[in-house]
């Protein structure tokens, strides 16, 4: 079974052919870096203007690199529930629009469900249950999966996403959009240590988490020093609250891991690629005796393949959606039910 | 031949289907904040019910602005997907240029005029002396207290927009020129002749190149403009 997955939450116009779920036939991404480069951040309406205009070259791209046209596809996913609502609005349209000319299924996905299927498409024999940790510059929660699509909230933040506070002190040190890849890279050449950043929420009990504070903290320490004329060293600054919020992130996730008793996490989302929080779960994990699972790089930040794959397993349980379907901006994170057996 | 045009640019939303002598069907209604979810729907029972399939189409046509960013966006990228999966021609139609179609034969200019808020209108200036208009000045977006100095002879305004120089412009420029009735959509019958108008000058393009028109920055864009120019300013 193919299906064509489309995915426009916030800056990205993506569409992939996947077939059964698993097999990435071709996972086409056009950024649109260049258009907010200016801006120091997503401009919502300047989203929605490029994604009208290239969405279409997209699809065409997905379809050719997988050697197939529209009369091969079997039903069309598309992210209808999270994101930017303008965005969303483009590839709403476009997956209604194709699936109604081709009189194919039109399935719509919720973008975070589609951040945890990235980790089943490449790991499709990942076992049940599993907490995943979402995180990027638009969401930041902890999920316990149970099954295809039975899930528990554990956790979420209660302002900032992780992703968001990267992009934000990007912007204050001047560095380019999006901050996650740069702050990475100029991390690893400072001392996490040199700055002792507070780890937000990080003996509460509860699994939610709040980087607002966090960011504050950084930006409060920059403006003291360019005060008070001293210089700081950038790479110890982005270091030290690199490692904070990774703290978090890993402490919180572990811990909700531990509490449920399952044997599996999973990490996926935009910040999912950065390389000191891989590595640190990969070796707490390992302390801890469960196995972790990141979804390949190219899966980490928005992708239609994730919306396809979660579209192939919505398919099998018996749902497709009506050509009124809507677009939403933050539709809550919903169980349906499990597959038949 | 047979035209199928879709207007998504206001609050109403029409989808006509016709050919050069005859509108097969036509379904106007209220799209406040719902172009996305009604515009589908709409266009299956009008298929359904004029007997018709999307393969009978020959020629796609969607209005491309100015007017509602998200109501135009989500016209325009539902008619070049259908496009793109049929491979059809798409005529982009210009509100501005439809509203002109109302008034041909008509001896004075004709403006035509659709609000842009802000208190701004986006409007066009055309010689609708035969039976199709001519642009004479090209589309823009103007403040509705500099529009009074584009006018410099008797002429006919017509477009929602004539609403917002009722509220805000001096009576002088009211009682000088002729205010057509107040259509507050784009007819059917319109969209299809302008949609055949434009087919026949070869105005169509490909699903890839169809791309909506709004005259009109983003915030964004604005503040980032005014921003830079104080910057400048203060650096001379």
């Amino acid at each position: 079974m193919l299906i064509l997955g489309i995915e426009t939450a916030c800056d990205d116009s993506a569409a992939a052919i996947v077939q059964n779920g698993h097999l990435i036939l071709s996972n086409i991404v056009w950024g649109q870096k260049e258009v907010h480069k200016r801006f120091g951040g997503v401009v919502p309406e300047l989203a929605a203007r490029r994604h009208t205009e290239v969405i279409t070259h997209v699809i065409q791209e997905s379809l050719d690199q997988a050697g197939i046209t529209f009369q091969d596809i079997d039903a069309i996913a598309v992210n209808s529930m999270r994101g930017l609502i303008r965005s969303i609005v483009v590839g709403v349209s476009s997956a209604k629009a194709i699936a109604y000319t081709l009189n194919k299924p039109l399935i719509g996905v919720h973008h975070i469900e589609g951040h945890i299927y990235s980790t089943i498409l490449q790991y499709p024999d990942m076992p049940f249950p599993f907490v995943c940790l979402t995180v990027s510059g638009g969401h930041n929660m902890i999920i316990l999966v149970e099954d295809h699509g039975k899930y528990q909230v554990l956790g979420q933040t209660h302002d900032d996403a992780a992703g968001e506070a990267f992009d934000k002190i990007a912007k204050l040190l001047s560095l380019e959009y999006p901050g996650g890849p740069i702050i990475d890279k100029i991390a690893k050449q400072g001392n996490p240590k040199a700055f002792d950043f507070p780890r937000p929420m990080i003996h509460r009990s509860d699994y939610d988490f709040s980087f607002s504070g966090l960011k504050t903290a950084v930006m409060q320490t920059v403006d003291k020093s360019q005060k008070q004329n001293i210089s700081i060293h950038i790479p110890d600054l982005l270091a030290s609250f690199q490692q904070a919020v990774i703290d978090v992130l890993v402490s919180k996730t572990v811990r909700a891991a531990n509490d449920t008793g399952v044997s599996a996490i999973a990490v996926a989302g935009g910040v999912s690629a950065n390389s000191l929080l891989r590595t640190t779960f990969t070796q707490v994990a390992n302390t801890i005796q469960k196995a972790v699972f990141f979804p390949d790089i190219s899966l980490c930040t928005d992708n239609g393949a994730m919306i396809a794959a979660l579209g192939y397993y919505r398919f099998r349980s018996g749902f497709t959606s009506q050509m009124t379907l809507d677009a939403q901006s933050n539709k809550p994170l919903e169980s349906w039910s499990v597959l038949p057996s | 031949m047979i035209i199928l045009v879709v207007d998504t640019s206001g609050d109403k939303g029409t989808i006509a289907i016709g050919s050069r002598s005859r509108i097969f069907g036509e379904i106007s209604l209220d799209m406040t904040m719902s172009h996305l979810p009604k515009t589908i729907p709409t266009l299956d029972y009008l298929l359904h019910s004029s007997g018709m399939s999307l393969s009978q189409i020959d020629i796609l046509s969607v209005v491309t602005g100015p007017g509602s960013w998200s109501g135009i966006r989500i016209g325009v990228t539902l008619i070049k997907s259908i496009a793109h999966v049929l491979n059809k021609p798409i005529v982009p139609l210009c509100s501005l240029d439809v509203l002109a179609f109302h008034l041909c034969w008509t001896h004075m200019p004709v403006y035509t005029l659709i609000d842009a808020a802000r208190k701004q209108i986006y409007y066009a200036i055309y010689s609708c002396k035969q039976n199709t208009p001519v642009r004479i000045h090209e589309p823009e977006l103007i403040s509705i207290q500099n529009f009074s100095s584009k006018i410099d002879c008797p002429s006919v305004l017509i477009g929602n927009g004539v609403l917002l120089l009722q509220k805000h412009s001096e009576k002088e420029l009211y009682n000088n020129h002729f205010m057509a009735p107040y259509y507050h959509s784009l007819p059917a019958m319109l969209l299809v002749k302008a949609g055949f108008y434009f087919y026949d000058k070869n105005f169509s393009v490909h699903a890839h190149d169809l791309i909506p028109l709004y005259l009109q920055q983003s915030d964004a864009e604005r503040n980032f403009d005014i921003w830079q120019k104080q910057d400048l300013k203060k650096g001379s």
